[in-house]
């Protein structure tokens, strides 16, 4: 659904929707609803815990993230 | 256009959710007190990980009795088993280097685990015996799909000034990750998912990811910088 990448952009879980391929962007276009609104309820909770650390958002994909070291 | 393969469409959902995490860790590793926070962050570690392979001996059992009519049933049963025999011990290799900090086993096992921890593991029991034993594969996605980078450990071990010893296992996942990580998207790959099944997996990882942001953040609170 063209409408999930929408929401996506809107809530800034997506950085910059020219950025994918048709390939992910079919994936993002397939999430359930389930899957769209847990990703903008993380996302929320991302920008708020920036806005009261003053730490810099990530964003989407492309740069690489430090390993949180977490393991099974 | 070409398709993208099911551990890859995984991936792609994955880079969405995983800044929640990164964020996350990167005020904890980067925090000034980190040698006093490391013990702790050692205990959300060993909660988590006490829980692997009974985990995946559940989700093995309830795949296997799905096996007749399942197509995802033998093949999650076999990589549960297999996956399970991998991982027993390493709770008791995280109790070594609790030691190693002068934390004992008896303190650590009578320690009450963190609600984030209970609500990431008990979700999972749940998604496997209730909904469907794929669940798991979400959570081995998130905690094995970032290995952890030895080079990292060590500049953390020198920041902190705390021992070798007290790094033993996460330098070890440092090596053991890549190999399971790559298995785990190859396994993947081999399974007939349907989209209510991957649906569940990208659910899964996803809770995975937001109770072990809210771990680390439970630890960020009782350590303020």
């Amino acid at each position: 659904m063209a409408e999930n990448l929408e929401r996506l952009t809107e809530a800034g879980v997506i950085a910059d929707e020219k950025a994918l391929s048709d390939a992910e962007r079919k994936v993002l276009q397939e999430l359930e609803p389930e899957e769209v609104d847990m990703l903008v309820r993380m996302r929320r909770k991302l920008d708020d815990a920036v806005a009261e650390t003053g730490g810099g958002a990530a964003s989407l994909g492309g740069e690489l993230q430090p390993s949180p070291n977490v393991i099974v | 256009m070409s398709e993208l393969s099911q551990s890859r469409r995984l991936r792609t959902k994955l880079r969405l959710a995983e800044p929640r995490l990164a964020e996350v860790a990167r005020r904890f590793w980067g925090q000034p007190r980190l040698a006093e926070a490391y013990p702790d962050f050692l205990f959300l570690v060993h909660s988590m990980i006490r829980t692997s392979v009974p985990l995946m001996r559940e989700a093995a059992e309830t795949a296997r009795g799905l096996a007749p009519s399942d197509p995802l049933g033998a093949p999650l049963a076999a990589y549960y088993e297999r996956h399970a025999r991998e991982e027993l011990h390493h709770d008791d290799w995280v109790l070594d280097d609790l030691e190693a900090l002068g934390i004992g086993r008896g303190e650590v096992l009578a320690r009450r685990p963190s609600t984030a921890v209970a609500a990431l593991v008990g979700a999972h029991y749940y998604w496997v015996r209730h909904v469907h034993p794929v669940a798991l594969l979400g959570y081995l996605a998130v905690l094995e799909g970032n290995p952890p980078d030895a080079d990292h450990l060590d500049e953390v071990r020198r920041r902190t000034g705390l021992p070798e010893a007290a790094f033993r296992t996460l330098t070890l996942h440092a090596h053991l990750d890549q190999h399971h990580r790559d298995d785990l998207w190859d396994e993947i790959d081999r399974l007939a998912l349907t989209p209510d099944t991957a649906g569940l997996l990208a659910v899964a990882a996803f809770h995975t990811i937001e109770q072990v942001s809210l771990g680390l953040e439970e630890i960020l609170v009782r350590h303020p910088g």
